[in-house]
C-alpha cells in the first residue's frame, strides 16, 4: 500500500501540481511592454517586452539602449536587484 | 518510531516530489512563454549564440529530470544530475551578475518574480537538498546491505 504510493500517487500528485501551477503563474507573469530609443528608427518596442521594475540603480538595457516602460521615454526601467 | 531505513527513504520521497515538481514546473513555464523565453536567452550574456538550441534543450533536460524520478533505480542518477544541474545553473548566475554587461530580466514562471539574491539562495537550497538526498539515499542502501 505504502510503495504503491510512493511510487505512483506521490509522482502523478508531483506532474499534476507542477503542470497546474506552471499554467496558473505563466498567464499572470506576461512581460509589460518596453520602449527604446533608435538613433535610426526612432522609438520602439522591446521584441518579447520586459519585467525589469521602474525602480533601481542599474539601467535596464536592449542590447546598447536603456529601456522604457512607456513610448515617451520617460519612465526609466532598472535591473532588479 | 520510524526505523533508520524508513525514515531515509520518507525523506528522499520527499525531496523527490520537490525535485519532479521543479523540473516540470520550470519547464512547462518555459514551454508556455517559448517566444519570450527564446528572446530572453538571445539576451542572455554567454549563451545568446546557441539560443535557438538551448529553447529546446533547457526544458527537455528539465523533463528528462523530472522523469529520471519516477523510477527508483534511476534515483541516485536522478539526484547527481539535479545537483550538477543546479550548481551549473547557479554558477551561471553568479557569472552573469558578476562579468555580463546586460542581465536578462526573466526565466519563466513564478520563479521569475525572485530577485537574483534570492533565486541563488533558492538554487543553493536545492542544491542542499540533492545532497541530502544522495547521502541518506546512500545510508538506506548502507543498511540494505
Amino acid at each position: 500500500m505504502k510503495s504503491t504510493f510512493f511510487k505512483t500517487v506521490l509522482p502523478a500528485f508531483a506532474i499534476l501540481l507542477a503542470v497546474g501551477l506552471s499554467f496558473a503563474t505563466t498567464t499572470e507573469n506576461i512581460s509589460a511592454p518596453a520602449y527604446y530609443n533608435n538613433p535610426v528608427l526612432g522609438v520602439q518596442p522591446v521584441p518579447g517586452g520586459s519585467d525589469c521594475p521602474e525602480n533601481g540603480t542599474i539601467e535596464c538595457m536592449y542590447g546598447e539602449f536603456p529601456i522604457y516602460a512607456d513610448e515617451g521615454l520617460s519612465v526609466k526601467l532598472f535591473i532588479r536587484n | 518510531m520510524a526505523t533508520p531505513k524508513i525514515r531515509y527513504q520518507i525523506i528522499v520521497n520527499i525531496i523527490s516530489f520537490l525535485f519532479m515538481v521543479l523540473w516540470i514546473y520550470a519547464a512547462t513555464s518555459k514551454l508556455l512563454i517559448y517566444e519570450e523565453f527564446q528572446i530572453q536567452l538571445s539576451k542572455s550574456p554567454f549563451v545568446s549564440k546557441y539560443s535557438p538550441q538551448l529553447v529546446w534543450i533547457i526544458p527537455l533536460t528539465e523533463y528528462i529530470l523530472a522523469g529520471l524520478f519516477l523510477f527508483s533505480k534511476n534515483l541516485i542518477t536522478a539526484l547527481y544530475s539535479s545537483f550538477s544541474f543546479m550548481v551549473l545553473f547557479t554558477l551561471y548566475i553568479v557569472a552573469i551578475l558578476n562579468f555580463g554587461n546586460s542581465i536578462p530580466c526573466s526565466c519563466g514562471g513564478i520563479i521569475a518574480q525572485l530577485s537574483w539574491k534570492e533565486h541563488i539562495l533558492f538554487n543553493v537550497t536545492f542544491i542542499l537538498l540533492a545532497f541530502i538526498g544522495i547521502v541518506f539515499l546512500k545510508r538506506k542502501k548502507r543498511i540494505q546491505s
